[in-house]
Order: structure tokens, then sequence, then C-alpha cells
């Protein structure tokens, strides 16, 4: 039992970390931006520079489609496989929601659901790739991601698509209390239900065994097949929807827009540091968020504070790598801790309970 | 009516391999049937075929006299069989209790996933067998044995009818192994059909029933346990009367100086381990799984910190801080994992024999062709190595050929081995082939090598070592020499406690 919470404990404080370097790097980016130490007064704090109205509704509407596209990826992840081809899929999912819009006379609402039954083909594609002709996901997704992204430069020779107004594009820009985005609220909510998924629910128990062992899981009689064609059907499914988010957001569909700011390997990487096993079959999505949160919370500092833009990419990058290698070295120091319990515990055994290594 | 299970003429082939070949044989509910032959035997891909995992290319397979399909392992889990692979098929990151009910989560009334009814379940099932084990503590957490009862557990809960054991006590100490024949015994006289696969013939006597003898995917035979004894046994597996496999070994009569000092060494995984080895001598380590034997080679190969004490090698105190410092210093490890951590299963035998010396085969910028054909050609006529020629991948060798690839790099006149680390070299090899290899062992100690000998397999260590040191819980515990060496001294040494 003593193990048990110790595990626990280990756990709990990964996501400790993130969360307080998150908080700490809010107030301190609150207290810079908003003027407090040039001699504004303490109410600024809430209304000027990172808390101004307009900058939290910037974060959260960037925020969105990474939300959604990170349910999707976690789960692919902890299941064993990786998806490269996420903001491909979004992109052509919305071009093909813009073109409808466009050229035919047919409603927003079904030109939608026409749109997530695209995404049900995206995960098809994929799945009949790994399942069928065992591509590694790895692969089979990077291949596809060109495929697809190729196929939205064809359909408009790669120009954007203005989305006329309607019930949709209000959607988009609607906030509640001034600041909070309506679309981020379903991303909230979207994630809220993953996350019950993945601990509720049985399924969600047999993704992580899938992720942990896939051979054992085959052999214990999961259907394994089964359960990443749900997987990155589901995922495909997530991904059009972020991108149709992000439409309606934005009133226009780009073929090279999302793929710009390169959504996919940043989704991947909060995952990652937010503890889901790049290996698969462990992980959650609360983790996940706090650590998508600190990824964006920082782009923002740099904005906010008026660092130069194309440092950007470069400083994300690097917060990223000293992210990751604190977690190898506290995961070192535990290891090292273990081998020291290891060597007190092992002049204390008896023969009959030594553990083979 | 006892339930039965019958092969009838199964056949199976793999590109360039006839894995089986009209096999049939019956086996009957409330006796264990051990399935027994040598590597390359069939038995492997029989269990395969019957738990659904691969198809079998001819004939089929009948429970209860009706003959039954699996076209995949769901197939063969719904009716009623569960294979318990070598290879544990557990998800080390999940509690014992979604362990043994992995495709049989109970849900609560609104379908979702019942955290507290598992763990009764499974409470139930672990009480059942009287095993102490937390539901809900997490697999890899477990030492091997325990993992292996989860999976027992785990086929009883689906209340498998039919279940086979592959080398089920491989990674077990004799204490494990008893506890999982109880196990065994309990399922037996619940009238379930067992399939009992092991290399280790004491066990095959102690626990089964019948005996089946495969044989190049062909079946030779079957006995009832109690009417055969393990000659006849071992002339059935082998097709030829080997004899003693110890006897007749040419040994190496002169035994040089001391050669390697290890004074009270300690690594994270060591507490106090002290013994010398003379030039020419072979020296056993003796001791139950855990002990400590694979670490003291890890230690002395520079694979593991040295936290205290001193390794003397030929008078000098040495520190190795890698194996390449180890290897540079002549020292060698045939490590117990061939596959893993010895051979580039994908690369040819050349490369597997230069690997470690590569550098010294340079001829200005460029590996010299000339030299590396001689050095290679040197190892494979040293060993009999049977391959058509030097390219050929390793991973298509038998398991002794891939030793003798092994060996060769090593003893090669490239490297200069003095002192050779054998971790279980005689590990998933057949009869024929060990014999080969212990007479290889002996003749490298005629070459003044001093060969350090680490195996599970007590006859082979009292017969081949020029002494046997025992090990338990990370301490040696005594030294024995071979002519007062017998099992029963070697096991209550390794069992002995000193602190």
């Amino acid at each position: 039992m003593q193990k048990t919470s110790f595990l626990k404990l280990f756990l709990r404080e990964k996501s400790a970390i993130l969360l307080i370097t998150l908080i700490v790097l809010t107030v301190i980016t609150m207290v810079i931006s908003s003027g407090v130490l040039d001699g504004e007064p303490l109410s600024a704090l809430f209304t000027k520079g990172f808390m101004a109205k307009g900058n939290l509704i910037n974060i959260f509407n960037n925020l969105v489609l990474q939300t959604v596209m990170l349910a999707g990826i976690t789960l692919i992840l902890i299941g064993g496989n990786i998806d490269l081809s996420v903001a491909a899929q979004a992109t052509l999912g919305t071009m093909i929601f813009a073109w409808i819009l466009d050229k035919t006379p047919i409603p927003w609402p079904v030109s939608f659901i026409i749109c997530l039954v695209v995404g049900v083909i995206f995960g098809l594609v994929n799945t009949f790739l790994v399942n069928k002709l065992q591509f590694p996901s790895f692969i089979a997704t990077i291949g596809m991601a060109s495929v697809y992204t190729g196929l939205c430069n064809v359909m408009t020779k790669g120009y954007n698509i203005q989305l006329a107004a309607s019930a949709f594009t209000q959607f988009g820009r609607t906030n509640l209390f001034g600041f909070l985005p309506l679309t981020f609220i379903i991303a909230i909510a979207i994630l809220i239900i993953y996350q019950f998924v993945l601990s509720k629910t049985t399924f969600g128990r047999n993704v992580y065994m899938l992720g942990g062992n896939p051979v054992a899981a085959r052999l214990s009689g999961l259907n394994a097949d089964w359960i990443r064609m749900v997987l990155f059907i589901n995922n495909g499914v997530l991904a059009v929807l972020s991108g149709l988010l992000w439409t309606a957001q934005i009133r226009l569909a780009s073929p090279s827009a999302i793929i710009s700011f390169n959504p996919n390997l940043t989704v991947i990487a909060a995952a990652i540091l937010g503890g889901v096993s790049f290996m698969g079959g462990a992980g959650n999505l609360g983790g996940a968020f706090i650590a998508l949160m600190l990824l964006n919370v920082f782009e923002n500092m740099l904005t906010v504070l008026d660092v130069q833009p194309y440092w950007n990419v470069f400083a994300q990058g690097l917060l990223l790598a000293v992210a990751l290698m604190l977690d190898y070295f506290s995961a070192e120091r535990r290891r090292k801790a273990l081998l020291r319990i290891r060597q007190s515990n092992m002049a204390k055994r008896s023969p009959q309970t030594t553990e083979a290594v | 009516m006892t339930k039965t299970l019958e092969f009838r003429g199964i056949g199976k082939s793999y590109p360039g391999v006839r894995a089986l070949d009209n096999v049939s044989f019956k086996a009957e509910g409330g006796k264990v049937l051990a399935l027994l032959g040598e590597n390359g035997a069939g038995k492997s891909t029989l269990l395969k075929i019957m738990s659904g995992d691969q198809r079998a290319d001819e004939g089929e397979i009948l429970i209860d006299g009706e003959p039954v399909f699996f076209p995949d392992p769901q197939a063969a889990i719904a009716a009623g069989i569960s294979v318990i692979y070598q290879e544990r098929q557990l998800i080390p990151s999940m509690s014992v209790m979604e362990n043994i009910f992995p495709d049989n989560l109970p849900r609560t009334k609104f379908g979702l996933f019942d955290r507290n009814k598992l763990y009764q379940k499974a409470k139930k099932i672990i009480e059942t067998f009287g095993l102490p084990i937390d539901p809900a503590e997490q697999v890899g957490r477990l030492n091997v044995a325990y993992q292996q009862m989860v999976e027992i557990m785990k086929a009883y809960a689906r209340n498998a009818e039919i279940i086979a054991f592959d080398e089920p006590t491989a990674p077990l100490t004799d204490t494990e192994i008893e506890i999982l024949f109880n196990l065994i015994r309990k399922l037996k006289a619940e009238g379930k059909i067992i399939l009992y696969v092991s290399h280790r013939l004491a066990e095959i006597f102690q626990i089964t029933d019948e005996i089946v003898v495969l044989k190049d995917g062909k079946f030779v035979k079957s006995f009832k346990t109690e009417d055969t004894n393990e000659a006849e046994l071992i002339k059935a597996m082998v097709g030829r009367d080997i004899g003693d496999t110890y006897a007749n070994l040419s040994r190496n009569e002169n035994i040089g100086e001391v050669i390697l000092e290890v004074k009270h060494l300690k690594t994270p995984y060591l507490l106090d381990v002290s013994f010398e080895v003379r030039k020419g001598e072979i020296v056993g380590l003796a001791g139950l799984v855990g002990s400590g034997r694979t670490e003291v080679a890890r230690a002395l190969f520079g694979a593991d910190p040295v936290t205290g004490g001193e390794i003397i090698l030929e008078g000098k105190s040495v520190v190795f801080k890698s194996p390449r410092d180890a290897i540079e210093h002549g020292i060698a490890l045939c490590p117990e994992d061939r596959k893993e951590q010895g051979l580039v299963m994908l690369h040819s035998i050349r490369n597997n024999v230069i690997m470690p010396f590569v550098d010294k085969l340079r001829k200005k910028l460029f590996v010299s062709e000339e030299k590396t054909k001689e050095v290679v050609a040197d190892a494979i006529a040293k060993y009999s190595i049977k391959t058509p020629t030097a390219e050929k991948v390793v991973s298509e060798l038998s398991g002794g050929n891939q030793q003798k690839v092994i060996l060769g790099r090593w003893t090669s006149e490239m490297m200069k081995t003095k002192i050779l680390i054998l971790d279980e070299p005689t590990k998933g090899i057949d009869v024929g082939t060990k014999r080969e290899i212990y007479q290889t062992i002996c003749d490298l100690a005629k070459q003044g090598i001093a060969v350090i000998l680490i195996s599970s397999e007590l006859p082979e260590v009292i017969n081949l070592s020029d002494r046997i040191i025992t090990m338990n819980n990370g301490r040696v515990t005594g030294v024995l020499a071979r002519e007062e060496a017998t099992e029963e001294k070697v096991l209550s040494l390794a069992m002995r406690e000193v602190s």
C-alpha cells in the first residue's frame, strides 16, 4: 500500500509543479504588463495588459483549437499511437465546410455535419493504414498529413475562402461576461467529457491497457483493432471540429493558416509535458491541459511584454526543452532514491521474497 | 464426462520452415499433459495456434469432440482456452484487478466502469488462491512470481477450461515454483485440461500425468509420466541416446595464478561480494534468481557503478567506468539475453563478430576487408557455426549458433580476452548443442582464459566449474570445490542467510 501512495504522491506532484509554474508565470505577466511597477494603480492588475479583456479573449480563443485537438490526441497517445495529421485534417475539414457554404446553397448546419462525417473518414483512413496495412502510426499519419494539405491547396489553388456572416460566425464571436468565448466553453466541456470517458468508462480503461501493452491486450481478448479504430475516428472528428470552431472565430478558411502555427506538435508536446506517456498507457487530460495553458500563457507573455514576435518560436522551444530536462532530472533523482531504498531493503530481505530484476 | 482437447493433423509452415507437420494427440480434463521437445520442435507454434494468435494451415482442433475454429484470440478465449506465455502478457502500468479482468471490466447500472465491484471481484479470486496481493497494486511493482500468479488468476477468472503454460518456471525460484505447482494441482483437481511446456525434465516428473514429445514439428511419442524415465524422454526428444551430457568432457588440468580478485564489492545491487578467479579456471556462480549473480557480471563488466570494495585485475586495482573500459582490460561478457543484449539481430554474423574491435581492423580510413574475412572465418571455423556464409543474418540462426557467434566474437585473436563471463550460456539451447558449448567452455579454459559461469541449471554449474561460489541476497554465502559439490549442498548454501 505504501508503494501505491508514493506513486500517487509523485503523480500529483508533477501536475502540481506545472500548475505552480503556470500561476507564477501568470502573476509575473500580470504585474509587468499592467504597468503597476511604473506607477499605475493596483486595480490596473485586473484591467490592463494581461488581464485586459481583449487579451483574455485572445488567449481563450487561441486555446480553443488546441484544446479540442488535445482531447483527441491525448487519447491516441495513451492508446499507444500518434497522429501527426491532425492539423491537416482540421484544415481540410474547414476548407470543405467553407467551400460548401461558398459554392452551394446548403445551409451551414448541414455542411457542419457533412464535415464531421468527413472527420470520420479521416479516422477510417488512418485506421486502415495502421490496422490493415500495419504501418506505424507515425509514418501513416505523416503521409496522410501531406495528402490532406495538398488537397487543400488543390481545392482553392491556395486562396482563402471568406465566410459570409451567419449564425455560425456570430456564435464564434460571442463572449460570455465579455471575456469568455462560447467556443472556449465548448472546448472545456469536450475536455471534461473525454477525461470522464478515460477514467470512468470501461472503454477508457481498455485504452490504457492497449497502450500499456498492445500484445498483451490482444491476447487477453481485447479487440485492439476496434479500440484503435474508435480512437482514430474520434480523433478525426475532433480534429475537424477544432478546425470548424477556429473558422467560426475568424470567419475564414485558409489552406495554410492552421498549419502555419503548428498546433499538432504544440498539442503533442503539451500532452507529453503534462505526463502522458509517449509510449502509451499513462497520463490524463488534466495534466495535458495544464501544460497546454502553460505553453499558451508563455507565448502570450512574450507578446504582451513586447518581445519581438520573431523570438516566439525560439522561446517556446526553449521552454519546452527546459521543462523536459527538469522532468528528466526529477526522474533520475527518483531512480537514484529508489536504488538507495532497494539497497537498504535488500539487507533486510529474506530469500523467499527476493525480487527478480 | 471428462473434457477433451484434441489436435488432429495440425500442420503449419512459415517461410522456409515446416513448424508443425501432422501433429495429432489428445488431452483430457483433470490431467496435466506435458509438451516436450527441443527448441524448434513446434511447441510454441502449437500454443499459438490453440490460442488463436496464429492459424493452422491444415488439421483441426476439437473440444469435447466438436471441431472448433479460432480466427483470433477472442474466439479461443470464448471457447475456454487460456495460454500463459513465457513473456508475461500483463499490462505493467495497470492494477492487478484490471489485469485479471482486462476484457471483462464490470460496469455500473449506468454503463460506467465500476471500480469497487472490480476490486471485490478481484479480491475474491485472490483469496481463492490464498495469495497476499492487493488488487489495487500496480502489476509492474509485483515480483515475477506474483505477476505469473496474476496471469493464472486471469485465466481462472474467465473460467478457462483449458490452460496452457509455456515454460512457466523459467523466471521462478524454487519456493515460487512450489506455489505455482500447488495452483496447477488445484486447477487439475477442478477437472481442467492443462498443457505444460517445459525444458526442465525434473519438473515434468513432478507435475505432469502424460507427456507428448515433439521433434522438428512432428509428433514422436506419448508417455504416461509414471511409466517413463529421463533417459527415455531425452532419447525421444533428440532421437538418439546422448548418455550423460557431462561425461567425458576434456577439462583443463593446469590452473594458473590468480588473475582476478574481487574484494568486498558493493554496487546498488550487491552488498558484499569477494572471490578470486585463476587463469584457466572455471568458476561457477550459483544462486536463486535475484541473488545477485547477474549483477556481479554487470559490475565486473563496468555496466553498474561500483560503490565500494575493489576489483583487482592481474595485481592492479581497476575501476571500469563503462563496458568499453572493461573490454579494453580483457574482460568479456556473454549476456543472459542473447537477443536483446548480446547480438544485433538484424545484422550478419560478420558484423556481430567484429562489433567490439572494428577499430582494430582499420586500414587507414577504412575497415580492412581481408583482415575482417580472416577473423570472421576463423570464428566460424573455431566453433563450427552452421552457416553457408558469414553474411547470414544472425536472427536466422538457431540459439546455439547465436551463442557461438558471441563466443567467436569475444575469443577472437583481436580481443585478447583474459576473463570471460558467461551468463546462462545454454539458456534455450537444445540438449545436443549444449554438450558442444560445454566442451567449448572447457577448451577456452585450456587456453588459459578464466571463465566465470553463471547458470540457473545446477547440474551445469556443478559439473563444469572447478569451484562454485554461492550467492544469496547480494552476498557470497559459500565456496565449494567441484569434488565436494552436490546439488543439495549448493542449494542449501544458496539459501543461507548471511549478514
